[in-house]
């Protein structure tokens, strides 16, 4: 007789890689499987030897890029955080390295093109500089530009950083930033919803697809999202318009609706996004 | 909730856990240098006060994750093996004849046993006081197993009936060696009783 049927974190990662290597999976699918398996965990959908198969898989690809530590946080888990339920799709399963508590202080994303001006750079920072002053947890991307200039920024200002990266926890994009991932893995936090195995099996084209989805997730692990810049195809976004659909602010810095080439900034005001013309209003928002 | 249990991706982790050692835990405790709060850790380190604050206002703190971690436990185990099971805290560093003694994981205990009726059994103890590994640091010695199955001891008194499963309840598990001593004393005494270990939080090493 057991004390209860107990969760294997180790069985779970592999049945939900296992899932991830079906044809066709995606987010949307796997969240409407589970919406149809209610009470499902990923072993209850997939046989015990593939599972520990592809956990063992999945494993080796971490260790072969150098992974050492790691952790995976699943729903129906206690540290699970409920706020990943407010996406579309949410996450069954996630993978970090780093300080998992990160999640649950205040924090909020900041987010834009990989291609910023320098005037979005120098907002960027100043942004975060007092945000970080104000208390609040830095949330990104890794991607170039605004994303690695807002998490650059919480570690010089002392405060404290997330990623939310595209990419498996063995992979890094943009590769010059792997020094950045690394130290943020070591001493912050870095997340991946990226399944593991799938994406080392698949090629870039498919695998570029990870990168709008995780926005959703950044979105829901925050209490708003700040737009410095973004152009009218930006994956930035996916995640305004997640942000919306999650009841998190959005805040859109003001130089967006001076652009006028962009038609998105009043798009997303009219639907709840607020135009940012000072830090005071940053603050106005996040009461 | 549902317990977790220590298995191939955690049991790293807690270097003396051997792969058939059964461990149990709901939450995770990610310790760190300066900042670091969470729900959970803010639950551990209230249950961890020491007892010379018993006369501060914090102090409600720690009463309060006493019925907290006892909710919790005893929501998340079958009722059908905690009918047939024994329940043993894990004797705390300091010893009962010492003022530092706290009770805290006696009071989960039997705040469980209040709800559940279930039977909770002091049957370990340890001879002598030592210093609690949260206060150990990295540079001070912690006791291996080996160290520690030499002062616990099984309390003859409270031996029967023999136990039908064993609980062994700890609050945080760190590298193991508190329970694998614990197991290997209650193991010689009853040979035929399957035991596991439930915590209610596992330490995670983070970086």
């Amino acid at each position: 007789m057991a004390a209860s049927t107990p969760i294997s974190p180790w069985r779970e990662l592999g049945a939900y890689e296992s899932l991830w290597l079906r044809d066709g999976a995606s987010f949307a699918k796997l969240a409407r499987l589970f919406r149809e398996h209610a009470q499902a965990l990923p072993s209850d959908l997939v046989a015990v030897d593939q599972a520990e198969d592809t956990a063992r898989k999945a494993l080796a690809i971490l260790r072969a890029a150098g992974i050492g530590r790691f952790g995976v946080r699943m729903n129906r888990t206690a540290e699970y955080p409920e706020k990943l339920r407010h996406a579309v799709n949410p996450v069954e399963l996630l993978y970090y390295q780093g300080y998992w508590p990160l999640v649950e202080t205040r924090s909020v994303a900041v987010v834009g093109t990989r291609h910023p001006s320098a005037d979005s750079l120098c907002r960027t920072r100043s942004i975060v500089r007092r945000l970080v002053k104000d208390g609040f947890t830095i949330v990104s991307g890794l991607a170039a530009g605004v994303d690695t200039a807002a998490h650059m920024a919480a570690i010089e200002q002392g405060g404290q950083t997330v990623a939310v990266i595209g990419t498996s926890l063995a992979g890094c994009y943009p590769p010059q930033n792997r020094a950045l991932q690394a130290r943020l893995a070591a001493e912050y936090l870095l997340v991946s919803q990226v399944p593991i195995v799938r994406y080392s099996v698949q090629h870039a084209p498919q695998n570029r697809l990870f990168f709008p989805e995780r926005n959703a997730t950044m979105s829901a692990l925050t209490e708003a999202t700040i737009i410095v810049e973004a152009g009218e195809t930006s994956g930035t976004l996916v995640q305004a318009r997640a942000a919306l659909q999650q009841g998190r602010k959005l805040l859109i810095l003001d130089n967006c609706f001076q652009d006028p080439s962009l038609t998105w900034p009043l798009r997303l005001a009219k639907k709840g996004a607020l135009r940012v013309r000072s830090y005071g209003d940053i603050v106005k928002a996040l009461g | 909730m549902k317990f977790s249990k220590i298995d191939e991706l955690t049991r790293p982790e807690h270097i003396y856990l051997a792969q058939d050692d059964v461990c149990y835990y709901l939450r995770e405790y990610t310790p760190r240098v300066g900042f670091c709060h969470s729900d959970t850790n803010s639950i551990v380190q209230n249950f961890k006060k020491p007892v010379d604050r018993r006369n501060r206002p914090e102090w409600a703190y720690k009463e309060q994750s006493v019925l907290q971690i006892a909710l919790e436990l005893r929501q998340s185990f079958s009722p059908k093996w905690l009918r047939a099971a024994t329940l043993v805290p894990m004797p705390p560093s300091a010893s009962k004849d010492d003022p530092r003694y706290d009770d805290r994981l006696v009071r989960v205990l039997r705040a469980i046993r209040v709800e559940a009726n279930c039977d909770v059994r002091e049957l370990l103890v340890q001879t002598g006081s030592t210093e609690p590994d949260h206060n150990a640091g990295e540079a001070r010695h912690r006791l291996t197993p080996d160290e520690r199955e030499e002062i616990f001891a099984v309390d003859p008194a409270l031996v029967s009936p023999a136990p039908a499963q064993i609980g062994v309840v700890d609050d945080v598990l760190t590298n193991g060696s508190h329970f694998v001593a614990a197991k290997r004393v209650l193991r010689r005494q009853f040979p035929h009783a399957p035991i596991i270990g439930i915590f209610f939080a596992r330490r995670q090493i983070a970086a």
